[in-house]
């Protein structure tokens, strides 16, 4: 209540209001619990009087006294400005008090008054007033006392006064002691927010100079994504303003539908796991455009740790896309154009070295094969490529079948024979044969084994050992290729699966690598929501581990399916 | 279809390279061997020769395979010819309307060996 909370809104601090309109809030509580406690008395002191059989008088004074401080706790919640009010209804209140002491003689001062007196001070007077209203109380009270001293008393009447006038001063004390600490700690508190706010408006100025001239989208919000403030170039991407944003859920206004788990996802990073989150997303402009961003999402923590912001940055990337499909769809295009003049050639050299066109001697047919392992190569290269490209514009299908993932291995296993031949790699398989048919595309699972089988024997010295390792459990398909090559240097290991990447270990010893298959293999597992991972010790040998989901893969349509 | 006879093949193919290895490539194999170069030509060629096997590129200026091959099936010749789709596009929508229509078999051409298509051809005609 005392602490209000510094709202960012445009990174501007709100206009505070000033220390006096606080303390007059501060003042507004006071009289409003005072009011409150002030009527919960007045109407047990009512209940027992009545049944005390009290006089009627007194019991309507009692009754007015009631009603006066439930009427002044309701008008301080509704009135702005109180402080007339206040003296009015201590006047009304005190004159009651005095109307009493003066009808009902100094009897009239019991024990009720004694404690009322003290609530009625700390309710509605600050601490000057409170002395000045004891002041008249406790003249008006010798006055009494010493008025009935020259009449003929009962001794229980002057003790009940004597105790009442020194609990009413202890009580006072204590009170006032109370109220000056209640009003000074909350001021304090107060001035010290006051200092913060300050402060912090001059930070955030600079922030928000630094974020204004910023080219990319940046939004803050709170815990639970609504939005305290963005910059101006979020406003320019989007085509919203200010006003328009603040305040609403982050995304709601620009964010497109995504696929399934998305958000989840996001939010899980973000919210649970408390890392930063980056992915691309598509969102729509106030005028409809859509348009590609690169988000990245990063929780902001307190000093528990607990979320106290979300910083989201976007980058408009749709020229980038554009570009980059423009790309792929030249290489794709390309490739296309480069099978034809391949199978000339192929076919071509093939019937040169057939003999078809007459007799070539040895000399002759081992160039002709050389030119003809060339434009194979060329073939391998360009159908890889497309596999990129397919990739790279999200037009491959995939599309699964009851299959027999073991058949696969055997097929992708002979395709290798001549190469382990040629390099006396002996190849150990261990193919689970309990495996069932399960739905996979089964010319997608010949791609990733061919690749990461194919990889494995180029990359391993002769007479090295490679292993091929399928197993399956309740949740995950394991397809693991073990061989004692030549490893990946540390540095090497972040860029492997990079388009077009190369180790240079590699590089010399194995010139006919494209830098795409393990890009490929990588892509077709995410997409079929798996993952790849490796170890490898350079000098000793690398094991490459894809894990599929145990069920298979889904379906997902698409232009093209991936050449082998 | 005449089995005293040769097998006759129909190449029809755009690109002058490709049409003129495959043809050769045949007629060395014994093959009587006939050519195209588009759809139109293709389809006038078909139904004169009415040939034991079509070789038919899908991309082709003038009128592409697949628009060949819909005209092929209407005729009375046609409906049961033998159709192999040449392709370079692995193009999955493409051959699968092919396969709607009743073609024998498709090959990628920068795939395939000349004498793997030669030994296709001679599996289906045997």
């Amino acid at each position: 209540m005392l602490q209000r909370k510094v709202k960012i809104t445009h990174l501007q601090v709100q206009p505070r209001a000033n220390i006096a309109e606080e303390l007059s809030q501060l003042r507004r509580d006071v009289f409003f619990y005072g009011s409150i406690l002030g009527s919960i008395s007045m109407a047990i002191f009512t209940v027992l009087q009545v049944k005390g059989g009290e006089q009627t008088i007194y019991i309507v004074q009692d009754i007015i006294v009631f009603i006066a401080f439930v009427i002044s706790s309701i008008l301080s919640r509704q009135l702005k400005n109180l402080i007339w009010l206040m003296r009015i209804s201590a006047v009304i209140i005190m004159a009651s008090f005095f109307m009493n002491i003066i009808s009902g003689g100094v009897d009239g001062v019991g024990i009720y008054w004694t404690f009322l007196f003290p609530v009625i001070v700390f309710t509605f007077f600050t601490s000057r007033e409170a002395i000045v209203w004891c002041g008249i109380y406790l003249a008006f009270f010798l006055i009494v006392t010493v008025n009935r001293f020259f009449q003929p008393f009962e001794g229980y009447h002057s003790y009940t006064q004597l105790w009442s006038a020194t609990s009413v001063i202890v009580i006072l004390a204590i009170v006032s002691f109370l109220r000056q600490r209640f009003i000074e700690r909350g001021r304090d508190a107060l001035l010290a927010t006051e200092k913060v706010a300050i402060e912090k408006s001059e930070e955030l100025k600079k922030f928000k100079l630094a974020t204004d001239s910023a080219y990319d989208h940046i939004v803050i919000t709170d815990p639970d994504g609504i939005i305290l403030y963005v910059n101006e170039a979020a406003t320019r991407i989007t085509g919203y303003t200010h006003d328009e944003i603040i305040g609403t859920k982050a995304g709601k206004k620009w964010s497109l539908p995504m696929p399934k788990g998305f958000y989840e996802d996001l939010w899980y990073t973000i919210k649970i796991k408390k890392k930063v989150y980056t992915g691309e997303l598509q969102n729509r402009r106030k005028n409809g455009e859509i348009y590609d961003a690169l988000a990245s999402i990063s929780p902001i923590l307190d000093e528990k740790k607990n979320v106290a912001y979300f910083v989201g940055i976007e980058r408009d990337i749709t020229r980038e896309k554009q570009i980059d499909k423009a790309k792929t769809e030249f290489v794709s295009l390309a490739s296309h154009q480069l099978r034809t003049p391949l199978s000339a050639i192929n076919w071509f050299t093939e019937m040169l070295i057939n003999g078809d066109a007459g007799k070539v001697n040895a000399q002759q047919k081992e160039y002709l094969r050389e030119v003809y392992n060339g434009s194979r190569r060329m073939v391998a290269l360009v159908n890889a490529l497309l596999n990129v490209s397919r990739i790279d514009m999200g037009t491959f299908a995939i599309e699964p079948r009851p299959t027999k993932i073991q058949d696969i291995a055997t097929i992708a296993i002979k395709d290798l024979k001549q190469q382990l031949k040629e390099k006396h790699i002996s190849l150990v398989k261990e193919v689970s044969n309990k495996i069932p048919v399960i739905s996979l595309d089964p010319n997608l699972v010949l791609i990733i084994l061919q690749n990461l089988l194919s990889n494995a024997v180029k990359y391993t010295p002769n007479k090295g050992v490679i292993t091929l390792r399928i197993v399956r459990n309740t949740k995950i398909l394991v397809i693991e290729v073990r061989d004692t090559g030549y490893g990946i240097a540390e540095p090497d290991k972040e860029k492997i699966f990079q388009k077009l990447f190369r180790a240079d270990n590699v590089r010399e010893r194995v010139p006919d690598g494209t830098g795409l298959g393990l890009y490929v293999v990588k892509s077709i597992i995410e997409h079929c929501g798996g993952n790849i991972s490796f170890t490898s010790k350079l000098g000793k040998g690398s094991t490459f581990r894809a894990i599929l989901p145990a069920s298979g893969m889904q379906k997902k349509p698409g232009t093209k399916g991936l050449t082998i | 279809m005449k089995s005293t006879k040769k097998p006759s093949v129909l190449v029809v193919e755009d690109e002058h390279p490709l049409r003129k290895v495959l043809s050769e490539k045949f007629t060395e194999e014994g093959f009587r061997v006939s050519n195209a170069r588009n759809g139109l030509e293709g389809l006038v060629k078909a139904a004169k020769e009415h040939p034991d096997m079509i070789l038919l590129d899908i991309v082709m200026p003038k009128m592409d395979g697949i628009t060949m091959l819909s005209k092929l099936r209407k005729t009375r010749w046609g409906k049961n010819a033998e159709v192999v789709l040449l392709t370079n596009l692995s193009d999955t929508s493409k051959v699968a309307a092919g396969f709607t229509r009743g073609v024998y078999s498709y090959l990628v051409k920068s795939d395939w060996k000349l004498n793997d298509v030669v030994k296709l051809v001679r599996k289906k005609l045997r």
